[in-house]
């Protein structure tokens, strides 16, 4: 046999939908895994590379320092 | 090695809404297709998948210990001068690989030629850890012999090596959050991480910030681990490559992947091993020798993703090109393997490695010679 035992997942795909979720509609950070988006204020969108969302992150936090490429699969900005 | 027609369940659709495979189908093409599947022996898998991938692995491994000693391999490489340092620095103090996917061209008969190394952002991950093996379970004992069985232990390899790589660390996934695949993959490998024992936290890779010249969360707490599903080339293109931040936090996969990832490995692999079983001729373009590849070839840019700005050669005369914005860096060109297609489709085989060990199999098939980021996903069997 080349495998030895049941794959699992943590919250049974929920994890994954929910990330998803978030990443269709990133007003929020999540709190992968088993997250949920009840977890979320959705308030106050971040938008592109900005630095929103429910922490406590300071003036003095630069941000966007990655992500102009876009995705490497092409579906990114 | 054959590929097969079998009906495909009749409730695929639901077990992926279930299991959260969320992109099987994006803009309405198809890309997990069940409608067939790739039957192996398991001779083919042992003696040739699973040796090839740790073979190449181990060679891989040589060729990075020789390029980070010598910077004349890195300019080759087109890496970029402010990125030795921590290139080399990752290396010698061994910051640990979790996974990476070799691309293998294999007609079931010869032994498996390397296309490439996907060392550094591999995606297709969870459809082949999860979903292909959920289907394998589906359908054993009824359209598939009860025996049945698939080469893949990505799963509970993934999860012993998330172990060892995070080493009770906090963990921060980061991605473009924006493509549903990027986040898809980034789940399951946060997913992979809690059952390791590990926290984690996800984030796209725009919301990362630097304080205090460290990276941070979106909380401003330290990025100890970062897990990156992001190009390093993109990232010493960007102004955060460029910070003191970039040596305080531990990557994964680490910089010195990005050795790997770059095309021109191909030709250093070649240069190191010549005339490897697992290996196909491969020069770089502006290199003389490429001549003697003669007229059948593959031409890739050093970085590129995803099957852009490839030219496929026969015959001295053009048979194929996809477009893209790559190519700036320079091309590597690599003998065509020879490999007949499966009723007008040509597979390539993505083998798993989780640290050093082969862990199991992804196929992806295109009517195309190139594969690209839309060719279909196709299960397989060891019957």
């Amino acid at each position: 046999m080349k495998r030895s035992s049941t794959v699992m997942l943590v919250a049974g795909g929920g994890a994954m939908i929910a990330l998803i979720a978030y990443a269709e509609n990133r007003n929020c950070e999540p709190n992968t895994p088993g997250i949920t988006q009840s977890s979320c204020s959705h308030s106050g969108s971040s938008g592109h590379g900005g630095s929103g969302g429910s922490g406590s992150s300071t003036d003095s936090t630069a941000r966007s320092g990655f992500g102009s490429f876009g995705s490497f699969h092409g579906s990114g900005s | 090695m054959q590929r097969r027609a079998i009906a495909p369940r009749a409730k695929w659709k639901e077990r992926a809404r279930e299991t959260g495979f969320t992109y099987h189908t994006p803009d309405g093409e198809t890309y997990w297709d069940e409608s067939a599947f790739y039957a192996f022996s398991l001779a083919q898998i042992e003696d040739h998948i699973e040796a090839a991938t740790e073979d190449i692995g181990a060679l891989c491994a040589e060729l990075v210990n020789r390029c980070v000693r010598d910077e004349e391999y890195l300019q080759r490489l087109r890496l970029p001068r402010h990125a030795w340092d921590l290139i080399a620095a990752s290396w010698t103090n061994a910051h640990p690989s979790l996974y990476g996917r070799f691309d293998f061209a294999y007609d079931g008969a010869n032994p498996p030629k390397l296309l490439e190394f996907n060392a550094d952002t591999p995606t297709a991950l969870f459809e082949a850890a999860v979903f292909q093996w959920q289907w394998l379970e589906d359908l054993r004992g009824r359209a598939l012999p009860p025996d049945a069985d698939q080469f893949n232990s990505i799963h509970e390899k993934l999860i012993a090596r998330w172990a060892t790589v995070g080493a009770g660390r906090m963990v921060h996934l980061a991605c473009m959050m924006r493509s549903t695949e990027d986040a898809g993959n980034l789940a399951y490998l946060a997913d992979c991480a809690a059952q390791a024992g590990l926290k984690s936290q996800c984030l796209d890779v725009a919301e990362i910030g630097v304080r205090d010249n460290r990276f941070v969360d979106l909380r401003d707490r330290d990025i100890a681990v970062l897990f990156k599903l992001y190009p390093w080339e993109f990232m010493f293109a960007e102004t955060f490559g460029r910070s003191p931040a970039m040596r305080s936090t531990r990557f994964v996969e680490p910089p010195w992947k990005c050795i790997l990832s770059n095309k021109g490995a191909l030709a250093l692999l070649w240069d190191l091993a010549p005339g490897h079983p697992n290996l196909l001729p491969a020069f770089f373009a502006d290199d003389r020798r490429a001549a003697s590849i003669g007229g059948h070839f593959a031409e890739k840019p050093i970085w590129s993703r995803e099957g852009a700005n490839i030219r496929i050669v026969e015959n001295d005369r053009d048979i194929e090109r996809t477009g893209g914005t790559y190519g700036a860096e320079g091309f590597v060109r690599q003998a065509l393997a020879d490999i007949p297609p499966h009723d007008g489709n040509y597979p390539v085989l993505g083998s798993w490695l989780i640290g050093d060990q082969a862990a199991g199999l992804g196929i992806r098939e295109d009517r195309s010679r190139i594969t690209g980021d839309r060719s279909r996903f196709v299960p397989h069997a060891i019957i």
